[in-house]
């Protein structure tokens, strides 16, 4: 038995690894048309980037060591030239001398695996143009990148200047360990996103953290030609007309299944252009196996097969190339293409089929996303990622998986490969019972709440709409934001009426059922939880937003301008430039010197704003929060909260999956002095205060004066209302506990309006048609009910003190009126009253 | 809580009350150990939900400090006791998660105030209070704690006093620290303890605990030894807590945990059970009884509740015991069958044991995953478990979702993993043993056990295939040692020596020997190949680290 092996990398080492573990007394020879076998090519950039610092670690074996382990007969430098297929040799050439010879088989391995894209642009073979396949590319890239690092050092230059054509994995490992080197870094994609084995909003969140690690993205973008400069650099000619000057050019556009050899030799290819493979990886002709990139494969979940140039698949083949041509009788079945890919401090991956394959083989699927955390919320170092899921409408078996996050990314894309590799359903997934401690994973793993969600959509226990189908989905409907006002502030999605869930309850009770109802909340899981509450309440056509804001706001990044909805409060600039725009806009309140620092990592939706604004309410004007959050959202919500409430944001630097922000609180009133010297005397210095005497009973009068506390809440000052007399009325629950009472105190139960959507105005009231005519046209002109104003000014932090003295009068008790006020009296009210700069009497 | 929220998003207008006898509701009970370390420094963050969260977001009436006393069938109500009052509450369908309570090891003194449990938010207050007086009022490094019981939480424990500056001592009943992880894993797990100064104790308990005239106390253990103490840690397990179960006639296990159908129904139709309290079907064995752990109590409680409402009975999924701890700088993980649970259980099986780097061995920071792992004679999995310093998480839950699909060695040989040089290799550990079990299983690569060191020096020709570096640094005995390059060399040496025997190959972690064993095969030989190698071997047979003969200039089989 004698096994000739063409290509000595990946597959071409295993095929003759594993025939010589199966056969002792095979002749084995392997013929390397480069000058080395075995090496890692996967961590070719790191070498670069020198993260890998010796670079003989990429060398995992040498023709010695092959020979000496596994009596293997290396042969490097020897291009093998054709293929004569009736006398089964194979006529070779040693590149070093020329001199050619013919080798003879039994049986042939061919893994020539694939070459570099190099698209005949002007100017492609100037020295600085390089691409990355072998170690020679990657020493000659390292020397050009050294120097120019070296020369920078000294002063001689400024920083190196790269572009990496192509954002694919091996792009994007590049761009990252050249601005590890202190590079500049362009990266050109002719696609609209980043990493093709990624659907478009998943790849977003990885966009917005390669930018925010200063890495320039050119999208829907090519290069069209290089020219030299006269520095010896090249310029990159894109195809909008930019010119990017680059000491440095790494074409990273993809690969080619190098088939030339298997063409000469009448081979048969397949549809994608690979070399044609039974089960058993064996070619059209039986003496003839391939393994490895150059090879197409059936795909897993696609129908046909496909190219799939990933060093896992390449050693199995091989593997199972060599047990068949060693007698066995060992199946290779499929390619799932699972990845993943390292940028950063981020991970992104997938297996299986993406949304847009699945679409373009007209697979029907369905899909759900989930923003879980990496691990338990609580203990620290996690973050939120986001992960979607592609299953059949039918069975429930999964298509396709996805992830992007920081932590336990790569964790979840290997469950959910060998789940899909298993066939399992997402009612399979609900079962996986996997390893969780706090520092591991949640009770919930991910990989179950992907299945929660996708067997709901199956059972039919919730319906969803996806941000792509936003301006179809939401025609005619109601859209109902379930999340806090806080969140709700700071950004929401156009159109949308803010309740949540426990004023969703009450106010829907009115509603026309058969308008649809479109609810969303910052992930999904509150949307869910209205969700359920509305069906059940006998509304129709009620669904949740996929993946929430999260996952909207992704998507928005990516439509054609076109489709814009209007921006309600932010600009989608770069965080650095909105920080700064945020500098100007801000009046720029004196320091105080007082720092809080403020951990929220770990803390996801609502979030870090929350304990930020709450922190924010015990500060005086000029005093900063310093904040640490592991949510990658806070580069949006941080910079716009503060614009909304006045603050200053001073820096915004990022740290591992989140973000450090110093915020010095803004303000109008406090004068500087006064904040300086409660600093010195360590108080922090009050903020302006607002009280409120609430007396009359009047939908409109009270109206008013939630109106007014909310807009100081909005502008950070503080608020006190007092209610006395039949402004009572207006914190009444609807729905009071029976309780004993006496006749009189019933009479005025009864008597005065229960609750503030009872309330009648103070003049037109005609009989209740004025007030209901108010009502609706409040609700048409989207301004908040009473009963929002009092649960926005609640959360806002505003006190709502009723008198006690008015309901020891009325007979009306603390559990009569709704949460969260408060019991005072006369000296409570004088004592705010004093500190505060404006006193209404409403 | 699982169950109640499930319920609620289920059925709007359901009246749903949940009572809890303590002052929490829906906290991180995984996370106290945690919290004692100061690693989760706020307490509210252990707080997953509260009663007024739940009411808002799933309006529930949650009522802690509630107990409820007895179950009156006949009636459908529950007899509740608060602080303030007592009164029946009907139901229509009741679900019992009572949960375990702590197993009150028979020590004397055990309520000594010095004594502590680790279960619940209170727990941890009163243990922190201690800890923090402890190490105020003793000089620096001479705080000392006693934690008995060396499962998961003990660990944990442990690792948590020791990060707040104690000395601490740890005793255990079985012979080897975390009971449920085989011998030769758990030996790992002891070095670690050891390393970071914790004293072991295993194979005795700890008897009495007495008052010493400063405020310390004295643990007497069954061997007679005494360790001193400022403050002692019971850990010593659970048992399900069924008496409100029991008392009402509701049919319990021989375990003593409450018998559930396979919608968490108990032998009263309107009657429901959860979580710690009940008897589950192991996988692998279908043995039953309780398995305390978060993520099946979770998914049992979404069932009882789609039960409970109507919503769809499918049966649960057996229980596979997936569990994972962090100790120091290793994480210790398992899934399905141990070795233990297989021989004990009579089933047949093949163990393979591989030690690969958790990621790409040339980018830095690669760690060893030791991973053991049983599969019966056609293929399938039955069981895994694994330490190391990173990556393992990962790997057992790929074998946990591999072994819940039923999948074989075949299968796992076959998984397509994700790989980046960060995050693992082209062949990941799973697929490692995956190729591994395929060798051990079809023959191409027999194996021979730790467990069958003393028959195989006594029947066998060692062979040694390492370098001479390895070999001198310590080897078998009477071992011959040949580099496994040098094997097809000196193969009719080896024939000789072996004179007939069948030849027992190891090397440090298993590969190069495979190498060697498949040369000695393939030249005729009847050779075996040590499973998990010299590696293996030495955390099996921990005499051997100081039996193993160092290296003896003139040794004469080596070649």
């Amino acid at each position: 038995m004698k096994i000739v092996v063409v290509g000595g990398v990946a597959a071409g080492a295993s095929v003759a690894a594993r025939a010589r573990r199966l056969d002792e007394f095979a002749e084995i020879v392997v013929l390397e048309r480069g000058h080395h076998v075995s090496f890692a090519n996967c961590g070719l950039p790191y070498h670069i980037g020198q993260v890998i610092a010796d670079r003989s670690r990429l060398l995992l074996q040498t023709p010695a060591s092959l020979r000496e382990s596994l009596d293997i007969d290396v042969r490097v430098g020897a291009e093998v030239l054709s293929i004569d297929r009736s006398a089964r040799t194979v006529t070779v050439r040693e590149l070093d001398s020329g001199r050619e010879y013919t080798e003879s088989y039994d049986a042939l391995a061919l893994c020539p695996g694939a070459n570099p894209v190099r698209p005949p642009l002007p100017g492609i073979d100037h020295p600085a143009v390089h691409v990355l396949r072998r170690l020679g590319d990657m020493d000659q890239i390292k020397a050009r990148l050294d120097a120019l690092v070296t020369a920078a050092a000294k002063g001689e230059r400024g920083p190196a200047r790269t572009v990496v054509i192509g954002a694919g994995y091996i792009g994007l490992e590049m761009a990252e360990n050249f601005q590890h080197r202190g590079a500049q870094v362009h990266v050109v994609e002719l696609a609209d996103q980043i990493l093709p084995p990624l659907d478009h909003e998943m790849s977003v969140p990885v966009e917005q953290h390669l930018r925010s690690r200063g890495v320039q993205l050119h999208l829907s973008t090519g290069a069209a030609a290089f020219t030299p400069r006269p520095d010896g650099a090249v310029n990159v000619e894109l195809t909008s007309g930019e010119l990017l000057p680059a000491d440095l050019v790494i074409l990273a556009a993809g690969v080619r299944p190098a088939t030339g050899l298997a063409v000469e030799a009448g081979l048969a290819l397949g549809p994608h252009g690979g070399i044609a493979v039974d089960e058993h990886m064996r070619t059209s002709d039986p003496a003839i196996w391939a393994a490895g990139d150059a090879v197409e494969t059936p795909h897993t979940v696609l129908p046909g097969t496909a190219l799939a140039p990933l060093a896992g698949p390449a050693n199995r083949q091989a593997r199972v190339a060599a047990e068949n041509i060693c007698g066995r009788d060992t199946v290779y079945r499929s390619t799932q293409g699972t990845s993943v890919v390292k940028v950063f401090d981020m991970v992104a991956g997938g297996t299986g089929a993406t949304e847009r394959q699945l679409v373009a083989a007209q697979v029907p699927y369905r899909a759900v996303h989930v923003h879980p955390s990496g691990h338990a919320g609580y203990y620290p170092g996690t973050a939120m990622m986001s992960l979607k899921l592609l299953f059949s409408p039918g069975t429930g078996r999964i298509l396709g998986a996805q992830a992007a996050g920081f932590d336990g990314v790569d964790k979840r894309l290997d469950v959910l490969a060998a789940a899909l590799r298993a066939e399992q359903t997402v009612y399979d997934l609900e079962e996986l019972e996997l390893a969780y401690a706090p520092p591991f994973g949640s009770a919930k793993d991910p990989v179950n709440m992907a299945g929660f969600v996708a067997s709901n959509v199956l059972r039919g226990d919730i319906a969803l709409w996806y941000a792509q189908d936003w301006e179809t989905a939401t025609r005619g409907a109601r859209l109902v934001d379930v999340r806090t006002p806080e969140e709700y502030e700071i950004w929401h999605l156009p159109g949308a009426e803010n309740l949540p869930l426990a004023v969703l309850r009450e106010r829907c009770v009115d509603w026309d059922r058969s308008v649809p109802v479109r609810l969303y909340c910052a992930v999904g899981f509150r949307s869910y939880l209205a969700h359920r509450a509305l069906v059940q309440r006998g509304f129709a056509d009620v669904s949740v937003l996929s993946g929430g804001t999260a996952t909207f706001r992704a998507w928005r990044e990516l439509m054609p301008e076109s489709d814009e909805p209007p921006a309600p409060v932010i600009a989608y600039a770069e965080p650095p430039e909105l920080a700064a725009q945020v500098r100007r806009q801000a009046a720029q309140p004196v320091v105080s010197g007082v720092s809080v620092d403020l951990d929220c990592s770990g803390l996801a939706c609502p979030g870090p704003i929350m304990k930020l604004a709450e922190t924010m309410r015990g500060l005086g004007t000029g005093d900063e929060v310093v904040v640490t959050v592991s949510d990658p959202g806070f580069a949006n919500d941080g910079p716009a909260w503060a614009r909304r409430n006045g603050h200053e944001l001073v820096e915004l630097a990022p740290s591992g999956p989140g973000y450090v922000g110093r915020f010095r609180k803004g303000g109008t009133s406090a004068p500087a002095p006064t904040a300086a010297l409660s600093a010195l005397a360590g108080v922090a210095a009050p903020a302006a205060k607002n009280s409120f005497v609430v007396f009359s009973g009047d939908l409109d009068k009270v109206l008013a004066a939630f109106i007014i506390a909310n807009g100081a809440l909005a502008m950070g000052e503080e608020v006190s209302m007092f209610f006395t007399f039949w402004g009572l009325s207006s914190l009444r629950r609807t729905d009071a506990p029976a309780r004993d009472r006496s006749a009189m105190d019933r009479m005025f139960g009864a008597m005065m309006p229960q609750g503030a959507d009872k309330l009648a105005l103070s003049q037109m009231h005609l009989a209740g048609a004025g007030t209901a005519m108010i009502k609706k046209v409040m609700k048409d002109k989207a301004v908040p009910s009473l009963p929002e104003l009092i649960a926005s000014a609640q959360a806002g932090g505003a006190r709502l003190i009723a008198c006690t003295m008015t309901m020891d009068l009325l007979g009306i008790a603390h559990e009569d009126l709704i949460d969260g006020v408060e019991l005072g009296g006369v000296a409570t009210f004088l004592g705010e009253a004093h500190d505060s700069g404006t006193t209404l009497f409403i | 809580m699982s169950a109640a929220a499930r319920a609620r998003r289920l059925d709007e207008h359901a009246s749903i009350v949940v009572l809890e006898r303590g002052a929490y509701v829906s906290f991180a009970n995984c996370g106290l150990p945690y919290h004692l370390a100061g690693e989760i420094g706020r307490e509210e963050s252990l707080l997953v939900q509260t009663p007024q969260s739940l009411a808002e977001a799933l309006a529930l009436d949650v009522r802690t400090g509630s107990t409820v006393t007895a179950i009156d069938r006949d009636a459908r109500t529950v007899h509740v006791r608060t602080a303030a009052s007592e009164y029946d509450l009907p139901y229509d369908s009741l679900l019992l998660a009572p949960g375990a309570v702590a197993v009150r090891p028979p020590i004397d003194g055990l309520d000594d105030p010095a004594v502590h449990a680790l279960r619940t938010i209170d727990d941890v207050q009163r243990l922190r209070g201690t800890v923090d007086h402890v190490l105020a009022t003793r000089p620096e490094g001479e705080a000392r704690a006693v934690v008995v019981g060396a499962g998961f939480i003990g660990l944990e424990a442990v690792e948590a006093l020791v990060t707040r500056g104690l000395s601490v001592d740890v005793v255990e009943l079985a012979d080897h620290v975390l009971p449920p992880l085989d011998a030769e894993l758990a030996t790992l797990v002891s070095d670690e303890l050891v390393h970071h100064g914790v004293r072991l104790h295993v194979g005795v308990s700890a008897t009495q605990v007495s008052d010493e005239p400063d405020g310390s106390v004295v643990v007497t253990l069954s061997d007679g030894s005494q360790l001193p103490a400022d403050l002692v840690l019971v850990n010593v397990g659970v048992r399900p807590e069924s008496s409100l179960a029991r008392d009402a006639g509701l049919d319990l296990g021989p375990t003593g945990a409450i018998r559930v159908d396979a919608d968490h129904r108990t032998s009263d139709p309107h009657v429901w059970a959860v979580g710690d309290a009940i008897e589950v079907r192991q996988a692998v064995t279908g043995a039953v009884g309780p398995v305390p752990l978060a993520g099946p109590a979770n998914r049992q409680g979404r069932r009882a509740a789609d039960s409970m409402l109507g919503h769809r009975t499918t049966p649960q999924a057996d229980v596979l015991g997936t569990a994972i701890v962090r100790v120091f700088r290793l994480t210790a993980a398992m899934t399905g069958a141990s070795q233990r649970v297989l021989d004990r259980a009579g089933i047949d099986h093949e163990v393979v044991r591989v030690h690969p780097g958790h990621h790409a061995g040339y980018y830095p920071g690669a760690q060893q995953v030791h991973i053991v792992a049983s599969f019966a004679p056609d293929g399938r999995l039955l069981g895994a478990q694994a330490v190391g310093r990173a990556g393992v998480d990962k790997r057992m839950d790929v074998l946990a979702t591999a072994l819940r699909a039923g999948m074989t060695a075949d299968d796992l040989a076959e998984l397509e993993l994700s790989y980046a040089p960060p995050f693992g290799s082209a062949k990941d550990p799973v697929n490692m043993v995956g190729f591994v079990a395929q060798n051990a299983l079809d023959g191409t690569a027999p194996q021979w056990h730790p467990d069958e060191l003393d028959e195989v020096r006594r029947d066998t020709l060692v062979l040694d295939v390492r370098t001479h570096g390895e070999f001198s640094r310590g080897h078998l005995p009477g071992a011959m040692h040949v580099p496994h390059i040098q094997v097809r060399d000196h193969l009719e040496k080896i024939r000789a020596a072996a004179a007939g025997r069948p030849i027992s190959v190891h090397c440090q972690s298993g590969v190069r020997s495979y190498l060697a064993t498949r040369m000695l095969i393939g030249a005729g030989m009847d050779a075996r190949n040590l499973s998990g190698g010299w590696l293996s071997l030495l955390a099996s047979r921990p005499e051997l680290r100081t039996s193993a003969v160092p290296t003896q200039p003139k040794e004469p089989a080596t070649v």
